[in-house]
């Protein structure tokens, strides 16, 4: 059984200022990071082979810094990855058609597994178009998996609920955050993420794809951004001192 | 010259972070004030793998080289020093000690179960009247037929309640003295005769386990001699290198959680108006230790980078030791300064951190000890002899 | 990751300290005691190239040598003249580089190759008695009349200012905006209205020739403006990343020779029938001192690796400076008492060192001065403003 899952590199939220007076992203200190809702979608490819065997690679599509993503995979227990140097914009037409193309080169897949798109993805949700797109089933927001001797069963989140579905072979999942979660890169994989036999690396041309199929079919319209809050001021301590020094602060400003 | 952190072990500390903020902080106060290692921070890290890293994935290792290795202590002594000195004990000297002076078959047999943590590893160097000075040893293995007898107590024993694996220093020639009569031995917990003696209370380091060892005729099969009769001393010697290594990683983190902390708070704490942190003397305080854990940050890695390229490194691991825990000491100190009385609560890390520090310039050999390491270093090519 | 200096950077430290121990250390006691300025040395240094350390040697015949290499210069001088260290560094660091850097092409044409062959020494005047780590506050001021800027006011402190052949100074063209209202020109010392005041009597570094100096209505092409008008700030704070790591380089040539001469020294003198090196308070002493100088060369390693990797490295820099300032001072200090009463007469060189060492606490921004660069760059990003 070969798991395919596709895994985005995106940048960590927490190092993106916003620039008001320029009504734009600062991203002068923003920290690429692989997208932790695709680590949820390794953690169940993962799960999956340890009960049945098979083969997890993971598809990662970015430019440059995405091959640290790649290695991540590895490291995290990801039997190869596949690095898709691309870097145009990655629309959800353009994403589709790569990890389609790369699911065909690895000579077909039994079930390819996606996270939830991102914060600061521009791509979107990816499974469904995915699904569409190979012309097979899609299991929306499935929680975990559970291999059992009669087939593969996924666990979902259906109109607010845990249900319980057999999953037909081929198919698309889309993984959303379960109680299971990814587990840490272990450090003999870390050791040898990084040497060659691990991550290979293709590009769009190699795998026939022409650049009208991949030409982005959404853009940035802009950026809204929300109403600003004051600077607030962290109190620390023990919940009787942060009480005390805020009671403090409050009688300062003549509040009290 | 090249400083930075090759990929894969920026991945590894990125990894470390997260793992001992998740795992490993939310259960520090707990095992300092109950004075014990919690079991499932040490489950959670031999399944993670992280009981062997600096040892050869064939041995079940994690491959990762002093570099690893340091990089794990300096995570660790950043959010539970207690841990640190676990793991500590457990890889630095414990399961070093197999790994440099140990056959083939004994690493084999030993160090998988070793580095995935479903056994922990003590190291029994000090006695009553033997710690810096190795060459004091009172226990005594006494050959008979195919086997040793080992008699003797062991004391200040980091991991010796919970430990599976015991690499005992004794005696085995009087005569010929630390070089050549003292003799490494590799002792099982459910051996008949050996038992955990006193517990230690301590200041600090709480949630690591202390105790004596007793060894009372053990009888160990000559298989279980680490690596060749005679090598003891020296195995261990070399051993405590690593160890002291390690320790100055610790340190490093420590010295940076204190920093960290020592800026967050002053930005925040209000007096007169305005944040501690535009006072000039809070700024000091911030500025000496930020210029002092840089230093020792460069030093421990690059004492690191002469381990795994294997070159001589005994003068830098006992200055990586000594310089560390002074610099440890000075910034917990003065975070606690900076805290003001929250630092000397017992609610918050910094008070737990300030009796932590103090073993730093105490165990794996007092600072005294390394300045006599290091100054012997110095000397030698004057002719002088230093001695202890 | 490699803590090695490249094969090419390792040949030119040979090269440094040859020269050092062969020609500095010769003329060192007389620079020191007879307080002059080592002319011959200097134009030697020159004939090695240690005069263009920052010069390219397309067109100009310099060195062209990179960062690293050049704390390894001045290292090795301070090992065993640190006047003569603190003369190269002037001319290298704050006035060629400064020069070749920002200078238009004429002004480089004109001044860079007297300069590299030792013929025009290059000085540097910043400070003023009412500004010095505050540069805004400068009262020399510079007019533009036609193709010329006339500079007037007066400096101290002007280092190199005795022996000099050409003047880097900062002056306000417009002091009604503060720091962004200051420029720097390159003056030659001839230039009429260029006068050279009294000599400071200093404490230590007596080689150097510190002076003070007069503009009275000095008058140079305006193409010896550098950077443009208002730039000077920045060029002078850049500068100054350099000068700071230079310093510091000094400070750990001083500390490793002073450890040097102390060990040698204790290995000779004997008491109690042995040597002092045996004594355990001398090994301590020794111990310490070679940590703290071995701290201090790996901030400065680091933050030359920065500089050289075009990283921003004021952080670093500052980091470098409080702490091998510090660290000379201290080390020097307990290097003259292991020489006991002789390390207080003038006839072993230690009590040089020991004033030398005093200036490197001061020079290029006093250590306080480096304490304010550190916090701010911690606590800025905390939202704090650190100021003066």
């Amino acid at each position: 059984m070969r798991i395919v899952v596709c895994m985005k590199q995106g940048i960590d939220p927490k190092t993106v200022k916003i620039s008001r007076s320029r009504e734009e992203l600062d991203l002068r200190e923003a920290r690429p990071q692989t997208q932790p809702e695709d680590k949820h979608a390794l953690e169940a490819a993962l799960r999956i082979r340890e009960a049945r065997g098979g083969e997890v690679v993971a598809v990662v599509v970015g430019s440059r810094s995405a091959e640290d993503t790649a290695r991540e995979a590895v490291a995290m227990g990801a039997d190869k990855a596949v690095w898709i140097v691309y870097k145009g914009q990655r629309s959800g037409k353009t994403m589709t058609a790569l990890v389609k193309a790369a699911v065909e080169r690895l000579g077909g897949a039994d079930l390819v597994l996606a996270g939830q798109g991102g914060d600061l993805d521009t791509a979107g949700p990816l499974a469904g178009r995915l699904a569409a797109a190979l012309g097979w089933p899609l299991i929306a927001d499935a929680l975990r998996f559970d291999v059992e001797p009669a087939g593969l069963y996924a666990v979902a989140a259906f109109e607010g609920k845990a249900t319980r579905l057999p999953v037909v072979l081929p198919a698309v999942a889309e993984v959303i955050p379960g109680a299971e979660r990814p587990r840490y890169p272990h450090p003999s994989r870390i050791a040898v993420a990084w040497n060659d036999g691990y991550v290979e690396t293709w590009n769009a041309a190699e795998m026939g794809l022409e650049e009208e199929a991949l030409a982005a079919d959404a853009e940035m319209g802009g950026l809204v951004l929300g109403a600003e809050r004051q600077r607030g001021q962290v109190i620390g301590g023990s919940p009787e001192q942060a009480a005390e020094e805020l009671a403090g602060i409050l009688r300062g400003k003549r509040l009290l | 010259m090249d400083f930075t952190l090759p990929k894969h072990l920026q991945l590894f500390k990125e990894m470390l972070k997260e793992f001992a903020e998740t795992e490993v902080r939310p259960k520090a106060k707990k095992m300092d004030a109950e004075g014990w290692p919690d079991p499932d921070v040490v489950r959670k890290l031999g399944e993670n793998g992280l009981l062997g890293i600096p040892f050869p994935t064939k041995y079940g290792g994690g491959g990762l080289g002093e570099m690893g290795y340091c990089l794990l202590m300096e995570t660790m002594g950043g959010v539970c020093t207690s841990t640190a000195t676990l793991i500590g004990a457990h890889i630095g000297i414990g399961v070093m000690a197999l790994y440099l002076g140990g056959t083939e078959e004994q690493k084999k047999k030993y160090m998988p179960d070793l580095c995935n943590g479903r056994k922990i590893a003590a190291f029994c160097l000090t006695e009553p009247g033997a710690g810096s000075d190795a060459a004091g040893i009172k226990t005594r293995a006494i050959k008979d037929g195919n086997s040793w007898v080992i008699t003797g107590n062991k004391i200040y024993i980091t991991n010796g309640p919970i430990a599976d694996v015991f690499t005992v220093l004794a005696v085995t020639d009087p005569a010929l003295g630390a070089r050549g009569g003292v003799t490494a031995f590799i002792v099982e917990k459910g051996m008949p005769g050996v038992s955990v003696g006193t517990v230690e209370h301590k200041m600090g380091i709480r949630g690591s386990a202390t105790s004596e060892m007793i060894f009372d005729e053990v009888v160990v099969p000559s298989a279980n001699v680490l690596g060749q009769v005679g090598a003891g001393f020296v195995t261990f010697m070399a051993t405590l290198d690593t160890g002291r290594l390690g320790l100055g990683a610790a340190c490093l983190g420590g010295a940076e959680a204190a920093l960290e902390s020592m800026c967050k708070y002053a930005a925040g704490r209000q007096q007169f108006g305005k944040p501690i942190a535009e006072k000039q003397a809070i700024q000091w305080m911030i500025a000496d230790t930020a210029s002092e854990v840089e230093a020792l940050r460069s030093m421990v890695y690059r004492t690191a980078w002469m381990v795994d390229t294997n070159q001589p490194y005994t003068k830098e691991a006992g200055i990586c030791k000594l310089f560390g825990s002074e610099v440890a000491a000075r910034a917990i100190n003065r975070a606690v300064q900076v805290h003001g009385a929250l630092g000397y609560t017992r609610d918050f890390w910094i008070e737990r951190a300030w009796r932590d520090a103090r073993i730093a310039e105490i165990f794996e050999g007092t600072n005294e000890i390394q300045r006599i390491v290091i100054a012997e270093q110095m000397l030698r090519p004057y002719g002088v002899r230093v001695r202890p | 990751m490699d803590f090695v200096l490249t094969e090419e950077q390792q040949m030119f430290q040979k090269l440094f300290r040859d020269f050092a121990t062969k020609e500095v250390a010769k003329v060192a006691d007389q620079v020191d005691k007879k307080e002059e300025f080592p002319a011959k040395l200097i134009k030697r240094a020159a004939g090695q190239g240690f005069l263009g350390a920052f010069a390219p040697e397309e067109p100009y015949g310099g060195a062209g040598l990179d960062f690293t290499t050049y704390t390894l210069l001045v290292e090795a001088m301070a090992a065993e003249c640190a006047s003569t260290a603190l003369t190269l560094h002037v001319h290298n660091v704050l006035a060629l580089r400064t020069l070749v850097k920002h200078g238009t092409e004429e002004a480089k044409e004109t001044y860079v190759p007297d300069m590299v062959m030792g013929d025009r020494i290059g000085a540097f005047a910043l400070t003023e008695s009412g500004a010095g780590s505050d540069p805004t506050k400068l009262r020399t001021v510079a007019c533009r009349e036609g193709d010329q800027y006339v500079l007037t006011g007066s400096k101290t402190w002007v280092s190199n200012a005795g022996a000099a052949g050409v003047y880097i100074i900062f002056a306000a063209t417009d002091p009604t905006v503060g720091a962004k209202g200051i420029s720097a020109f390159v003056v030659p010392a001839e230039a009429d209205g260029v006068v050279l005041g009294g000599r400071e009597k200093t404490l230590g570094l007596r080689g150097a020739q510190i002076n003070r100096l007069y503009l009275k209505g000095a008058r140079v092409p305006a193409s010896n403006l550098l950077g443009g008008e208002g730039a000077g700030y920045k060029i002078a704070l850049e500068t100054l990343d350099y000068g700071r790591v230079g310093i510091s380089a000094a400070a750990v040539g001083v500390g490793r020779k002073a450890v040097e001469l102390a060990t040698r020294f204790a290995t000779e003198r004997s008491q109690f029938g042995t040597a002092i090196a045996n004594k355990q308070a001398i090994q301590m002493y020794l111990a310490d001192a070679y940590t703290q100088v071995q701290a201090a060369q790996w901030l400065v390693r680091h933050a030359a690796w920065l500089a050289d990797r075009g990283q921003s490295f004021s952080q670093e820099a500052a980091m470098a400076k409080l702490f091998a300032g510090r660290m000379a001072g201290d080390v020097t200090n307990k290097m003259l008492q292991v020489h006991g009463g002789a390390g207080f007469i003038a006839d072993y060189p230690i009590e040089r060192y020991y004033r030398d060492a005093r200036a490197m606490e001061l020079v290029e921004g006093t250590s306080q001065m480096q304490q304010l660069v550190i916090a701010g760059g911690l606590l800025g990003p905390l939202g704090v403003k650190v100021k003066p």
